[in-house]
């Protein structure tokens, strides 16, 4: 056996490795979507730019946002309180139907 | 990017945890809850990192006779090779099957997309049964004496049963007791060959990684059939020397831990102490981007692996392997003490006890096994 080829062979491994990890990313497939969008199917990664509406509390101390956009509105949970109303945001997480709502659940929340 | 500078780091930690002999990645796995990462990123975390530490964790099982819970066989043929002389070899050819089998794990990944939802309802009714079936092989296949091993090591493995005692256990069977025989004995350690020699051709090693990529995909998501379990079924069914053996265990090892994540996403069942944290944090992640993850940290590991071995083994060269063994045990009851408690220590003088009985019979000592696979057939009757 010669242990050139083991190299070889755990190159052509981490370079697939890398082409899966680049194809198939979650942050890759964060694609940008409208809030109607979204909505409509409410499910996967998703990235969103949206201005910040009424701000609430739920009883366990998370931060529910609304985003506002055009004339439609999305509810985004959050863990800390670190946006107020007005502020424009870019979100990227994942969008999942609770309550018989369509909620975003960030990983990941920049202010513009 | 980030995600890839996750893996990374997932995979050196994977490393370091694997060369700390007795570590078992299980131990540390609650510590990663405080990392700051978002949910998907711990998962793709502990990837790595399990990865990584399969590879990394057959140095000290190899090189100082300290196995965990998977690499409880290696020991066995790895202490021979070590005492040969052979310890760099002994090293390589594990890294090697376990690279391979990541390579074979991903045609069978295609399969178990669309067949695994479907079989494994079936497979979980037999298990029992087969566990049956694999005792009385163990018993008929060797001395008669075996049923006093047997069934010693099954009296402890109730006793342990319902504690998470599995280091000590493992530890005292293959271990401990291996180690205390070659003292006893005191056992020559040739000098050690820094090159690479092996009488395995890569055909010969692809066929073995591909029966451990096959066999751990029957077995590996059947609760209580471990990694080492595998092992001794295949050597019952063709006859192993010790390079051959150590790349069928090395590859169930590499192979148990992918099949645990694959089973973990594809049809939500745990299957390994990092599956079982993965679950409390899952999300429905592609399982192309996991299987990206398997082969960048599994391919860096080996690679990391494969450069680090001769200076590891220089080192264990320079060291007196009499003084190296003490230390060795010393670092084991150490470990035994602070993971499993005063309880553990106990259990651990039991099972060397045991290992040392089974080496005084002439019987083979993966009779000890029964400590897992007895238990397991009564809860599950």
């Amino acid at each position: 056996m010669d242990l050139a080829t083991l190299r070889k062979i755990s190159f052509i491994l981490a370079i697939f490795g890398l082409l899966l990890i680049y194809g198939f990313s979650p942050s890759q497939s964060q694609v940008k979507k409208s809030i109607s969008e979204i909505r409509r199917d409410c499910s996967g990664p998703v990235a969103i730019e949206g201005t910040v509406g009424n701000i609430s509390y739920s009883s366990n101390g998370n931060v529910i946002v609304e985003l506002l956009q055009n004339r439609s509105k999305i509810l985004l949970l959050l863990k800390d309180s670190f946006v107020e109303e007005g502020s424009n945001l870019s979100v990227f997480g994942k969008a999942s139907k609770f309550s018989n709502q369509c909620w975003i659940f960030p990983e990941r929340v920049e202010l513009r | 990017m980030i995600d890839l500078v996750i893996c990374l780091l997932g995979m050196c930690v994977g490393l370091l945890l694997g060369l700390v002999p007795g570590m078992h990645i299980n131990n540390f796995l609650p510590f990663f809850i405080l990392l700051s990462f978002t949910n998907p990123q711990l998962f793709f975390f502990v990837i790595a990192a399990s990865m990584a530490y399969v590879f990394s964790s057959f140095f000290p099982a190899i090189l100082l006779g300290v196995p965990n819970e998977d690499t409880a066989l290696n020991v066995l043929p790895g202490h021979r090779m070590v005492l040969e002389g052979n310890a760099y070899s002994a090293v390589m050819v594990s890294l090697a099957g376990g690279l391979l089998v990541v390579l074979f794990s991903m045609p069978f990944l295609f399969f178990f997309l669309n067949a695994l939802p479907l079989l494994y309802p079936a497979l979980q009714k037999i298990v029992p049964y087969m566990l049956i079936i694999i005792l009385l092989f163990m018993f008929l296949s060797d001395k008669k004496q075996s049923v006093i091993v047997l069934a010693l090591s099954s009296v402890l493995g109730f006793l342990t049963f319902d504690f998470n005692l599995l280091l000590p256990l493992l530890t005292g069977f293959f271990g401990l007791s291996t180690l205390l025989i070659s003292i006893l004995n005191d056992s020559l350690v040739s000098p050690q060959v820094m090159r690479f020699d092996s009488r395995l051709s890569l055909t010969n090693l692809s066929t073995i990684s591909f029966i451990s990529c096959f066999l751990s995909s029957i077995f590996g998501f059947i609760p209580a059939i471990s990694s080492s379990i595998v092992g001794t079924m295949a050597s019952y069914i063709r006859k192993f020397d010790s390079e051959e053996f150590l790349v069928l265990l090395s590859g169930t090892n590499v192979a148990y831990m992918i099949y645990s994540f694959f089973a973990l996403i594809l049809i939500n069942k745990t299957r390994s102490g990092s599956a079982v944290f993965l679950s409390q944090i899952f999300e429905k992640e592609s399982i192309f981007f996991v299987l990206g993850i398997i082969l960048l940290s599994s391919a860096l590991a080996f690679l990391i692996c494969f450069y680090l071995a001769k200076p590891l083994v220089r080192l264990y060269k320079r060291l007196d392997y009499r003084k190296l063994s003490l230390l060795s045990i010393f670092f084991i009851i150490a470990v035994n003490f602070a993971l499993a408690g005063p309880f553990g220590l106990i259990v651990l003088l039991a099972s060397t006890s045991i290992g040392l009985l089974s080496n005084s019979l002439g019987v083979k000592r993966i009779n000890c096994m029964a400590a897992l696979i007895v238990p397991t057939i009564v809860v599950l009757i």
